[in-house]
């Protein structure tokens, strides 16, 4: 609906206030609902939130359906971006965000998603006006994937399998390739190998974050540990 | 000629290195939310941001309306890895930039609005790498790009996040194939936050045992960095794929002649060929030039040969639409040429 103050945009800020019983419903497009001070800064959001900005005779139920910016953090459930009215449910059904600012809008309720996709959580290469790239954090899973990327890739040692003729020069090809240069990387040890000691130092990080009572942090190695472990996600075996 | 007609370094093994760029503009929804008239106009912007910079882009780049032009023409940018699959289907509003040696090409109203993709030779990660980012630089000065402090460059698939990037390298990988061991390194490079595809992109087969090899990591990771990993993972695998194709021949000499001899009389000689066969057939032939054991073969003519020998190229190439079996006969002629 357009919004009815200023007859222009899209309303996409819904309130509902509930004074003394009497209840009413105030539909707003982001720019009015900042203007007539139903969105404040960050910091007035929250005290919305808090409860305790309209005393004891009013409760505000405060549903927002979109957001200024920055707002998002503050308001945790934007479920429509305020430019392109993307919803969070047709993201999650398509994969696809709407518009540029919807990395605004959504904020970090994408982190989820993104913990599953990426390595880390920050952008650390280029900007659009040249600004040095952003100091990479300290533990991130990016680095757990460059450690493991510094290993060789291992060949095991595993007979292959094939057509008649490449089985038959493969299994002459035994020890393989004694003389070359890949010889150093070749055998003894399973593929898995250099992602398992990755493992071993993500489960102690975790075991470490859970004795320090840092939740959230054992909570993101643990779905870093899902991604590496085998058998999981179409891993190699149970 | 175009950029495909030349042979890079490690030529003999990869042959070519890719590196895509991913950017949107802010104000306007990323392409499947936009209306015909929208799309067209966020086409007109990069278009016009591009040949205003300079007479010499200007002159170098062509804008392809998708809609305008004929099936086959699409189907065999999609041969020839201008653009996607997906993007040669058409739609109001996408374009695609190429440039006169087809080493750069920039599909409009993609996933994204601009993916720019540019594409060397052999191995020379680093060379594409400077390509892309040089057009990415020009829209970043000309036009409002979409950036996030924390995500990086705004993406309509947070798969691409961040740095918007894609590298990635096309690599013959015979003997890993024969041997069995390319399931492992594949298993490997997907820990690490590397794909491995076929030739022709997404779900294809790798017939001819070359493979596609990218990065599928964009955020927290400098396009440096996956530029610089990718490179690594490539000199090791290199090493590993030539270590295997030596001892392979030390062990069975004959075997392995016979395989590319025989290859070579079947391309040589047939009267009709399907692609598939083609590929496989120029797989062993170009594993017998790197060998040395053809020497009168050039890569150049093999690249020229791996990227023609699609339905659409070759209808293109003869100049006529033409029927399954009479395409068989065109390909094995044009191949019997160039041996």
């Amino acid at each position: 609906m357009t919004c009815p103050s200023c007859k222009k945009r899209e309303a996409t800020i819904h309130i509902t206030q509930n004074v003394n019983g009497k209840t009413t419903r105030i539909d707003l497009c982001p720019v009015c609902a900042k203007e007539q001070g139903y969105l404040g800064e960050p910091d007035g959001v929250a005290g919305i939130f808090a409860g305790d900005l309209f005393g004891s005779g009013a409760t505000n139920l405060f549903k927002m359906a979109g957001g200024m910016p920055g707002a998002a953090s503050a308001a945790q459930q934007v479920e429509r971006c305020a430019y392109c009215g993307t919803s969070f449910e047709e993201f999650r059904n398509r994969g696809l965000l709407g518009c540029c600012h919807c990395y605004d809008e959504f904020g970090q309720r994408l982190l989820p998603v993104i913990r599953r996709i990426q390595a880390g959580e920050t952008h650390v290469g280029r900007r659009p006006d040249g600004a040095p790239a952003a100091p990479k954090p300290e533990e991130t899973a990016a680095e757990d994937k460059k450690r493991l990327l510094k290993r060789p890739v291992r060949i095991p040692k595993k007979r292959p399998e094939g057509d008649a003729q490449a089985a038959d020069a493969s299994a002459a090809a035994k020890p393989p390739v004694e003389t070359a240069p890949a010889a150093t990387a070749v055998p003894t040890r399973p593929a898995a190998t250099a992602a398992e000691s990755g493992l071993e130092a993500l489960r102690r990080e975790q075991a470490e974050a859970v004795k320090a009572e840092d939740y959230e942090k054992a909570a993101r190695i643990r779905d870093r540990i899902r991604a590496l472990e085998p058998g999981k996600e179409g891993g190699t075996k149970a | 000629m175009n950029w495909y007609e030349g042979a890079g370094p490690e030529g003999d093994i990869v042959l070519s290195s890719r590196v895509r760029l991913a950017r949107n503009l802010k104000e306007f929804p990323f392409p499947h939310k936009l209306s015909p008239a929208t799309a067209r106009e966020v086409a007109d912007r990069i278009e016009e941001a591009l040949f205003s910079a300079s007479a010499n882009l200007k002159r170098e780049f062509a804008s392809l309306e998708m809609d305008a032009m004929e099936e086959t023409d699409r189907v065999s940018m999609v041969e020839k890895h201008l653009i996607s699959k997906e993007f040669a289907a058409g739609g109001t509003g996408r374009r695609t930039l190429v440039n006169r040696d087809e080493s750069i090409s920039m599909m409009v109203n993609e996933e994204d609005h601009v993916r720019i993709q540019a594409m060397r030779a052999g191995f020379a990660l680093d060379e594409s790498y400077a390509d892309a980012l040089r057009l990415a630089r020009l829209f970043e000065e000309k036009l409002d790009i979409g950036f996030h402090p924390q995500f990086g460059y705004g993406t309509a698939c947070p798969t691409n996040t961040g740095t918007g990037m894609r590298a990635s390298v096309m690599v013959h990988l015979p003997g890993l194939v024969m041997t069995g061991y390319i399931a492992a390194v594949v298993e490997s490079l997907r820990k690490i936050g590397f794909t491995v595809r076929g030739l022709y992109g997404e779900n294809s087969e790798a017939t001819g045992a070359i493979f596609q090899v990218s990065n599928q990591i964009t955020l927290g990771v400098s396009e440096e960095e996956t530029v610089a990993d990718l490179k690594r993972l490539v000199v090791q695998g290199l090493e590993q794929e030539r270590g295997i194709r030596k001892e392979l021949y030390r062990l069975q000499p004959l075997t392995l002649e016979d395989r590319v001899n025989r290859a070579y009389g079947i391309l040589k000689y047939a009267r009709k060929i399907s692609s598939e066969e083609a590929l496989q057939q120029l797989s062993d032939i170009r594993l017998g030039v790197s060998l040395g054991l053809l020497r009168n073969i050039r890569v150049e003519t093999l690249n020229r040969l791996t990227l023609g020998v699609g339905p659409a190229t070759l209808q293109k190439t003869v100049g006529r639409p033409m029927g399954p079996d009479e395409r068989d006969a065109a390909r094995a002629a044009t191949i019997r040429d160039c041996l």
